[in-house]
């Protein structure tokens, strides 16, 4: 019997070079056709190129479309033959609108190995050849667009030019249209091409099928942390100092220029300018009046001597002065020299005046941690077990923010201000995005007419009412979806399943706060803080309060001043031990010419002792004020090392999810032969 | 054309028909399985997937007589050439797809039936089952097309 080949089919032996006859199948209601790429639908692929026995089409969220098909085996020259086509066009005609509509473009993905059967599976994915470029070309835009939904400081930098990078606040995956292979991104709750929805009865009886998952994602917890070296470079004028005594030591290890300090810092400037000086004044002043009544001759009637001054040269002063002393002989006055031994000091004794430049260079470790929890609004929903709250935990460190651009090198806070704020709110949209795919926790699944099935896409929502379900009642995201026919059986089908959602279907109320810094209206954030203030972000379905952060620092302000630095500073005599308790030397003066006094009753005898005292005392002063040694000593606040950590943590309310399944109604429609009259539930009898 | 000497059309060559063993048999020519294979397409075209070399038949001889059949050591896996019994018709214009029986040719008006020869093997190696009393012996053998 000839091979048929109806009008429609343009290809026969020469579409497979010759090998095997017959070409395709008659063309309608479904329609292959072998294609180059970027071959847009028309009429020309109103053909079926293949025999064509039992198809699938199916995708779940995140993958590609794929279609699988068994063919009659076109033989070695067809699916291997060198220059094939590889993609196709797969379409039918919609009995309603009368169109011959495509379900499906795609490529092949491998070559059957099962060749020597009659019949042969063939994979199609609807994969664009550019789709690397395209995830690529999409997540620069988000990042283009930045915050909150992209914060750099908490990207790793190994993957700050992965596409996949982007999605960690955004609650979406990629998707890629069946049709046009266009590669967008879509909500993992709500389709954003609308809804499928069926109504009571267009679902088949059977195959609806409601699945519980595991206990759904009631928490996440956030510890996130940024560091920062605090680092400043600057000079801090110490002042003058003044000092007095030995300072020789002093003058050599006072800091020189260029040299360096422990606890980071250097010397800019330093002087140190010294003189040697006499240290003691002394004053010696001898009054004497002779008060006898009856003054033997010689008597000494009256002296008044004083010397006041510093010891010059070698520190030996000599003055002569002379006295009136009665010669007892003749009971004439006489002058008579008095040379004073000069007092000698030690060397170093002087006066100096310094000053002192410091420079620093402040190099600290700083760092920020932040943590909150937030809570999703959830139905109650059974648990198996101890109804333990399932909780996922991030923990991230960002980037150093300093280097990074984002701070100031002497800040004490990143998350304070208002670049940190937005970091807030991205690490609070990461814990949504979580929250989300986790609250999504009713799977509802149900079978329906091919011609339904067809409007199946990944990016739409579909809703089913149905008595039997709680609450009569389910809408949610397409996760996946089929549609299927078998020449054989004449069965075509199709099915979905929708993620569902268990929220309370609340919503966020923003309220201001208390203002805690300042009267309102002052200043405004950062500078004013507020207690209590819930500020919605996001898609409005979540909210939080800004922190109110106080840095753990050590009060250092950059430029740094001598004031913040200084922890003491104090000039130190040491008196080196001394012959204080020693006698004095026994000479203390020397009389040059004239009688010695030989009477200590002698009113020059008591001049003299009134002489001897007070060079004593002041030779007593210039030794001890020789022998005392200068310190001086300064401690500074070290800025080089030191590691600072403020932590804080974020009130946040709970995530609002939208009440997509309702386990808490108390209606449940039963199946057909449990519900008796007047809708009551017959139970089951045992026969 | 009379009947042969064994009072019996068939032939089986490589196993032969004793006398009174094969009278009133009856033959079935069947196509074996693996002739049909039809899928249908989505498009609702029923296409013959079966290997052309799937055009076989198989053949059950069964027969009640006096003699038993020559079935002593014929077991499965015989190869015997069958005349059949059965005939085959086919148009008078188209050309024979046996091997014809030589003289069994009929011509009936646009048809012309044969009876073929067949190398078959026996699939079933010949059941006896015997009747003391009235001695009639039942026998049945299965063969199919080499």
């Amino acid at each position: 019997m000839p091979t048929i080949l109806p009008p429609s089919n343009q290809f026969g032996d020469a579409f497979y070079g010759g090998a095997v006859t017959g070409g395709g199948d008659v063309a309608g209601p479904f329609y292959f056709a072998w294609i180059n790429a970027g071959e847009a639908f028309g009429p020309q692929h109103h053909v079926m190129h293949e025999f064509i026995f039992s198809f699938e089409l199916d995708q779940s969220e995140g993958n590609f479309a794929s279609l699988n098909i068994e063919i009659e085996n076109p033989g070695v020259g067809g699916l291997l033959r060198p220059g094939r086509k590889l993609r196709c066009w797969f379409a039918w005609f919609n009995p309603e609108t009368e169109e011959i509509e495509p379900l499906f473009t795609g490529r092949l993905v491998a070559v059957p190995t099962n060749l020597q059967s009659r019949v042969v599976s063939l994979q199609f994915t609807a994969q664009p050849d550019d789709f690397d470029a395209a995830k690529a070309e999409i997540a620069a835009e988000i990042r283009a667009y930045g915050l909150p939904y992209w914060d750099p400081v908490f990207v790793d930098e190994s993957h700050e030019e992965d596409p996949d990078a982007v999605l960690e606040a955004i609650p979406k995956l990629w998707h890629v249209d069946r049709l046009t292979l266009e590669t967008t991104l879509s909500d993992i709750l709500v389709g954003e091409d609308g809804v499928v929805a069926f109504e009571e009865g267009e679902a088949f009886d059977d195959g609806l099928d409601v699945q519980l998952n595991d206990a759904p994602l009631d928490a996440v917890e956030v510890d996130a942390t940024v560091t920062w070296k605090q680092s400043h470079v600057g000079t801090i004028d110490m002042g003058g100092y003044f000092f007095e005594g030995r300072i020789d030591g002093l003058a050599s290890e006072w800091p020189k220029p260029g040299g360096s300090l422990s606890g980071g810092y250097s010397v800019v400037s330093a002087s140190f300018v010294g003189y040697r000086i006499n240290l003691t004044q002394v004053n010696i002043t001898y009054v004497y009046e002779n008060k006898e009544k009856e003054p033997t001759d010689g008597d000494l009637m009256s002296h008044n001597e004083s010397y006041s001054g510093v010891p010059r040269g070698d520190l030996r002063f000599a003055t002569r002065t002379k006295v009136t002393q009665a010669n007892p002989e003749d009971g004439q006055g006489y002058e008579v020299d008095l040379a004073r031994v000069g007092i000698s000091v030690g060397q170093g004794l002087g006066r100096a005046k310094a000053s002192l430049v410091l420079g620093y260079g402040a190099n600290r470790d700083w760092e920020e941690r932040l943590t909150f929890t937030v809570h999703s609004d959830l139905q109650p929903v059974l648990r198996a077990g101890n109804d333990a709250r399932v909780t996922e935990r991030i923990v991230i460190s960002g980037r150093d923010v300093v280097e990074f651009g984002l701070l100031g090198s002497t800040a004490t806070s990143y998350f304070r201000w208002p670049r940190g704020d937005v970091s807030v709110r991205h690490l609070i949209l990461r814990a949504v995005a979580r929250l989300k795919l986790g609250g999504r926790v009713v799977n509802v699944t149900w079978g329906c007419t091919f011609a339904r099935a067809t409007e199946f896409t990944c990016r739409k929502s579909a809703a089913l009412a149905d008595k039997r379900l709680q609450g009569g009642y389910a809408i949610g995201k397409i996760i996946a979806y089929k549609m299927a026919g078998n020449g054989d059986s004449g069965v075509f089908d199709g099915s979905v399943t929708i993620g569902c959602t268990v929220g309370l279907g609340n919503a966020i109320v923003e309220v201001a706060g208390d203002p805690t810094y300042v009267e309102e209206g002052y200043v405004t954030r950062p500078y004013q803080m507020y207690e209590n203030s819930v500020i919605a972000i996001g898609a409005n379905d979540v909210g939080y309060s800004p922190p109110i952060i106080v840095p753990n620092d050590d009060g250092l302000i950059f430029p740094l001043t001598k004031r913040q630095v200084v922890l003491r500073e104090q000039t130190i005599k040491e008196a080196l031990p001394g012959p204080e308790d020693q006698e004095p030397p026994s000479t203390v003066f020397e009389v040059i010419g004239g009688p010695q006094p030989e009477q200590t009753n002698r009113p020059g005898a008591q001049i003299d002792a009134l002489i001897a005292k007070a060079e004593v005392e002041a030779q007593r002063a210039a030794e001890r004020a020789g022998r005392d040694i200068v310190y001086f000593e300064m401690e500074l606040k070290a800025i080089d090392k030191g590691k600072f950590t403020t932590e804080s943590t974020v009130k946040v309310q709970n995530l609002v999810l939208p009440k997509q399944y309702d386990l808490t109604t108390a209606e449940v429609a039963l199946l057909p032969g449990l519900v008796g009259p007047g809708d009551q539930f017959l139970p089951p009898t045992v026969s | 054309m009379p009947l042969p000497a064994e009072k019996t059309l068939l032939v089986l060559d490589g196993m032969g028909v004793p006398l009174y063993s094969a009278r009133g048999l009856t033959q079935t020519l069947t196509p074996i399985q693996g002739q049909s294979v039809v899928r249908r397409t989505i498009n609702g075209t029923p296409r013959d997937l079966s290997l052309p070399v799937a055009k076989k038949y198989d053949s059950t001889i069964s027969c009640t007589d006096l003699a038993p059949p020559a079935s002593d050591n014929i077991w499965a896996g015989r190869i015997v050439v069958v005349h059949c019994v059965a005939e085959l018709s086919r148009a008078l214009a188209a050309s024979p797809s046996r091997q014809v029986v030589p003289g069994s040719e009929i011509t009936e008006g646009n048809f012309v039936r044969y009876r073929p020869i067949l190398t078959m093997m026996i699939v079933e190696a010949p059941s006896l089952t015997m009747e003391e009393y009235t001695a009639r012996r039942s026998w049945s053998m299965k063969l199919t097309e080499v």
